[in-house]
């Protein structure tokens, strides 16, 4: 909770860093991100957490496949380091959010 | 006397600040490339600044039933922007709004039917 | 009570922002762009009513803003539905 707060704060402030620097423009790329094994609700409650934080938004769900796309503002080609902070904030929702963290974690659920 | 200053000096740097915050959104606004960032910038106002101006009038005029509404108003807030935001992202991207050229990786230009 | 220099200075740059989101408004190439401009007019709006009630000391300005907080969201829905023509 304090960390996502902060990561909140951090990214806003750079967001408007980015637009108060006359003449620098974003390096914004969009990126997949596998919702594989989530419920319904833990969906809903992700993408509402990755588009609250302002350089993060998630712009298509693909259920079928269990694909999110996430369009982000300070890419800037580094797709994978990218995927590692969603994948980060992800793991620590399912962290707090599922009953049983520790058993799903041997079972290969959670990262 | 001196204390209700403080309050006041407080709660006027974060009124300003979060309008400080919404303008520099509108900026963005005029500036970025495309539908996406733009809604990103958005994204900073209806959060940061709308949350600190909330804060600034709680500090003013504070009693513990403005504290409550002022909580509960910053969480409805937060939440309802972030749909906001992603159904406005959808709806642009699913009515052909192309992401600006310097977008990359571009993961989802190759995936025609994402619902 | 808030000092008057204050209230100037945050309706003046509220009162801008208004202005730039009107400006892209007119120009956007597409609607999703004038949809999320009046998102940003909304949020300048819920400034605009937090400031106006502290200088008139009106009691009621957190209802207000609880309010708006809330219904804030629907205008953006039908606003993609529209730009949408619809379809879902």
């Amino acid at each position: 909770m304090g960390w996502y707060l902060w990561q909140f704060v951090l990214t806003s402030l750079q967001v408007v860093a980015l637009i108060l620097t006359p003449g620098r423009q974003p390096k914004p790329g969009i990126v997949r991100m596998s919702i594989d094994g989530l419920s319904d609700t833990e969906v809903t409650v992700l993408v509402v957490l990755i588009t609250i934080t302002p350089d993060t938004l998630v712009i298509a769900v693909d259920r079928e496949k269990d694909i999110l796309f996430v369009h982000g503002m300070f890419v800037d080609g580094d797709s994978e380091g990218f995927r590692k902070s969603l994948g980060q904030t992800r793991d620590r929702l399912l962290f707090g959010v599922r009953a049983r963290p520790e058993a799903e974690r041997k079972r290969g659920v959670l990262a | 006397m001196s204390s209700e200053m403080i309050i006041t000096v407080i709660g006027s740097a974060l009124l300003i600040f979060g309008a400080a915050i919404i303008f520099s959104a509108a900026i963005g606004v005029l500036k970025l490339p495309d539908v996406f960032t733009r809604t990103s910038a958005i994204g900073t106002a209806a959060g940061l600044g709308v949350s600190l101006m909330i804060v600034g009038v709680v500090v003013i005029d504070f009693s513990v039933l403005n504290l409550i509404k002022g909580i509960i108003a910053i969480i409805a807030q937060l939440i309802t922007s972030a749909i906001g935001s992603f159904v406005l992202a959808r709806a642009s991207y699913m009515t052909g709004s192309e992401p600006v050229s310097t977008t990359l990786p571009d993961e989802l230009s190759h995936q025609a039917n994402a619902t | 009570m808030i000092p008057d220099i204050v209230a100037a200075i945050v309706i003046g740059l509220l009162a801008l922002s208004v202005v730039f989101a009107v400006i892209r408004i007119w120009k956007g190439p597409t609607p999703g762009n004038a949809a999320a401009a009046g998102d940003l007019i909304f949020f300048a709006f819920i400034g605009l009513v937090a400031v106006l009630g502290l200088m008139l000391s009106i009691t009621a300005v957190m209802d207000v803003i609880l309010i708006a907080a809330l219904l804030g969201f629907l205008s953006v829905l039908s606003l993609a539905r529209l730009i949408q023509g619809g379809k879902r």
